[in-house]
């Protein structure tokens, strides 16, 4: 694929998986370390643990201790940290003669982390404060309760910022056991994109992280979640000015075969997704789901999304339900439409034309590329990347047909329904 | 700074800038002269509603058809609502940039406002803003702005309107509204995989199409700083987070302060991980997972604020912070090693900026809409570097201080 061309992949002997790509088109690079850990490895007792460390670390490691925003901002550049389901991920956009500096940040932060008593319970607070953000949005409520209803075993079914009686109790010490496990070489990848020599890159790399211990690869999750046999149903009364529907079926995972049908059945239906979330385009307004729901009147808003994911996650569609409209006649209505999904040859032709443009969208900037190649690898090897646009491009309207037969079923589904309730009602 | 711009200047008066990248894709931002200062003070919201409906139907053809057509290419558009223009987004890929274009603009020229789609439009927008009423974020940022400036100042409203303005729209309203659009003063800004002569004829026809109506002058009545802290509480029953937002009014973006303006916001609320604001509140206390300030700097006036989100139970402990560190700012200025880090984030921010097609026709855009020129990349550099101490001290005292300020806490 033409974004991938060029990409240089190296493992260095501590096990260190190194991606680098050059792109000229601006003096800019970014770095990524993408670490194999999140809220998929955490049990109950220590939900949230993957994004409290993440928030640890962020705020500056070892010889860096409180000065990385400082070292970044100064020169320019920005820096981020995400925790996800499979991964945590931090990053550095600099200036292209800074990349050096990014390369010690992150060598430092793989293996030079404190835990100070102090500093983790100011972190609590702040984390607490990112939880109590998301509760404001009555959906990001359904929400939780949806993925925790749909699974019942699989630590997908929390949420990455853990529940609150976990964040409340994690302890500097779970902190530190959970570092030694998870941020090694041999559990991370590191993702250079810009304008420099990859030559030179990699021989940098191997000067600053060659030297850290590899360490043995931490142990998978045990759990899989069992088959679904049945609807699920779940219902939220809270105070909110509208009602939402949320359906989610369980979904394939980032290495199934059915990844490139499934992707192409969710454009027809719910328009293609940015697979760079910096940078893409929404086509959610020539989709079926917009058609029917949202221009029929059911519905203010519809979208559906999924993520690639390690193990199987879930394919969501929801409404935000417009007013004066029941959400039994919405969620009626969108069932009808998801699980009668009829796709014509055209239709598939304009959805594989808009993931082919996605793609393309993808590698305009550096921040969103290398954060997609990061997750690539981490979810199924960037390969997968590479391969999915020739897979796309074969998806037949059978082959959708096919998908969504298969998963788009009431067995495989779970319906949440937000219902407003008045404040002492 | 490193990038080579086309600039053309079309005989209908429109301007477009080409930024040669080698991608397989094309990003267009633009602007049509049609502020958010075109809607009649009791029909809040009618830009919003305007600049939605240009892609939702002409005589011909239906919204489906329309966005079946452009998105069935791989193609995105969208028309928006803004307080200095009526914006546009195109995303194409670089072989369908000719068409996307052409249709876009073709289709928008036609834009037949049918009353049937006004209406789905409006029971859409009523929904979406009971959302927004319960959220304490749009909630603070709406009534500070209703305080901060004058009953009929364009910058009191919000883009998206209230709920009896939207109410009250009619398709007389967009008809009327569509005999003020031009393509005179249009700007497109194309950054992308397209050459600089093909991107500047595709314009020339789109906005050709447009018409040659006068839109009105930017105008306002005078809005002034706040003589003493106004202070409103909103409550919204059921939250669990509250937001607060709190500021005064700036300069407009001309104003010879902006520099020295944007540099004291930045050791203020920006710099690194929100600045001392994010240091004092986040970091060393715990409070917030946000809490930074902005300087909005426009064509008509200008405002900072501080935006957070607490905990309903540490908003006055919050609060406190926040108005020491005005304070301390407005009566000590910052550190030399401060100004040195800030004009340094500030300088090499634009430059990181660029790494993106929409960053740089952000930044490509705000150029030609303020008048700044091209020479302006440079010159921004000369600017911030030129802002001494005293600079900060002085800017910080003059718009910073804590005492004629608004407050909104909108809170559970």
């Amino acid at each position: 694929m033409p974004g991938l061309q060029g990409l240089h992949v190296e493992t260095l002997d501590n096990g260190l998986r190194v991606l680098v790509r050059e792109d000229h088109s601006a003096p800019v690079v970014t770095c990524w370390a993408a670490y194999r850990v999140g809220s998929r490895n955490e049990r109950p007792g220590i939900t949230g643990i993957s994004h409290f460390l993440e928030h640890m670390l962020f705020r500056g490691v070892g010889r860096f201790r409180d000065e990385v925003d400082r070292l970044v901002s100064s020169r320019g550049g920005h820096f981020n940290a995400f925790t996800s389901e499979d991964a945590t991920m931090y990053y550095e956009t600099l200036p292209r003669g800074s990349l050096r500096l990014a390369l010690e940040i992150e060598a430092e932060r793989m293996g030079s982390a404190f835990f100070d008593e102090d500093v983790v319970e100011r972190e609590r607070g702040v984390i607490l404060s990112e939880r109590e953000m998301s509760e404001n949005r009555p959906e990001y409520q359904l929400w939780e309760l949806v993925r925790a209803t749909a699974l019942i075993a699989h630590p997908y079914r929390w949420p990455v910022v853990g529940w609150r009686s976990d964040i409340e109790s994690i302890t500097a010490e779970d902190l530190r056991e959970y570092y030694r496990t998870y941020y090694k070489p041999s559990n991370a990848v590191l993702v250079v994109v810009g304008d420099v020599e990859a030559g030179e890159v990699l021989r940098g790399v191997e000067e600053v992280f060659g030297g850290l211990e590899g360490g043995a690869r931490p142990p998978e999750p045990r759990t899989r979640e069992p088959p679904q046999r049945g609807e699920r149903r779940v219902e939220l009364r809270m105070p909110s000015n509208v009602s939402y529907v949320y359906v989610a079926y369980r979904a394939p995972s980032a290495s199934s075969e059915d990844l490139a049908p499934f992707l192409v059945m969710h454009a027809v239906l719910a328009g293609a997704s940015p697979f760079n979330p910096l940078s893409g385009a929404s086509f959610t307004r020539s989709s079926k789901l917009y058609r029917e729901l949202v221009r029929g009147g059911y519905a203010s808003s519809a979208s559906g999304w999924f993520m690639l994911t390690i193990d199987p996650f879930l394919y969501v569609l929801s409404l935000t339900v417009r007013s004066g409209v029941e959400p039994e006649e919405a969620e009626k209505r969108l069932l009808a439409l998801v699980e009668g999904l009829e796709v014509s040859g055209d239709e598939v032709e304009r959805a594989v034309s808009q993931v082919e443009a996605q793609l393309a969208y993808s590698f305009e900037d550096f921040t969103g590329q290398a954060m997609m190649i990061s997750r690539f690898e981490v979810v199924a090897g960037v390969e997968r990347l590479g391969e999915l646009l020739e897979e796309v491009k074969r998806v037949s309207p059978a082959d959708v047909r096919r998908v969504a037969g298969e998963y788009l079923v009431e067995d495989r589904r779970t319906v949440g329904i937000l219902r407003p309730r008045g404040v002492g009602a | 700074m490193r990038l080579e711009v086309a600039r053309e200047e079309l005989a209908g008066g429109g301007v477009v800038l080409v930024a040669r990248r080698p991608l397989r894709s094309v990003y267009v931002l633009g602007s049509l002269p049609l502020g958010i200062h075109v809607e009649p003070e009791d029909r809040e919201g009618l830009l919003n509603v305007f600049a939605r409906m240009l892609l939702m139907g002409t005589r011909e053809r239906s919204e489906t058809e329309i966005v079946g057509e452009i998105e069935g290419m791989g193609s995105s558009a969208s028309f928006s609502a803004g307080y200095e223009g009526l914006f546009f987004t195109i995303r194409s890929t670089a072989a369908r940039f000719r068409e996307t274009v052409a249709k876009v603009f073709s289709y928008a020229a036609e834009a037949s406002f049918p009353g049937e789609e006004l209406e789905r439009l409006r029971g859409r927008i009523l929904t979406h803003l009971s959302e927004l009423e319960q959220d304490p974020r749009f909630v603070a940022g709406r009534e500070f702005r209703r305080l901060l400036f004058p009953r009929g100042h364009p910058y009191s409203k919000v883009l998206i309107g209230s709920r009896e303005g939207v109410s009250r729209i009619t398709r007389d309203d967009l008809l009327e509204l569509r005999e003020a659009v031009t393509g005179r003063g249009a700007i497109a800004v194309v950054v992308g995989g397209v050459e600089p002569e093909e991107a500047v004829g595709v314009f020339e026809e789109a906005l050709e199409g447009l018409g040659g109506g006068s839109p009105p002058k930017p105008q306002a009545p005078e809005a002034s700083r706040p003589a003493s802290r106004i202070y409103r509480e909103v409550r919204i029953p059921g939250r669990v987070q509250a937001a607060v937002v709190l500021g005064s009014l700036a300069v407009p973006r001309l104003h010879p302060d902006y520099h020295k303006l944007l540099v004291a916001n930045d050791v203020l609320g920006s710099f690194g991980l929100m600045g001392r604001l994010g240091r004092r509140v986040r970091a060393e206390a715990g409070l917030a997972y946000y809490v930074f300030s902005r300087v909005d700097a426009l064509r008509l006036a200008g405002f900072w604020r501080v935006m957070g989100g607490f905990n309903p139970a540490k908003v006055e402990e919050a609060v406190s912070m926040i108005l020491e560190e005005l304070a301390g700012i407005a009566e000590r200025g910052v550190s030399e090693r401060e100004l040195e880090d800030s004009k340094r984030h500030l300088v090499g921010s634009m430059e990181v900026m660029m790494e993106s097609p929409a960053g740089a026709a952000q930044l490509l855009l705000e150029v030609e809409l303020y008048g700044l020129g091209l020479d302006y990349l440079e010159r921004f550099r000369d600017e911030v570097e030129g802002v001494g101490l005293e600079d900060v001290r002085e800017v910080a005292e003059r718009y910073l201080r804590p005492d004629g300020y608004v407050e909104v806490v909108a809170r559970p």
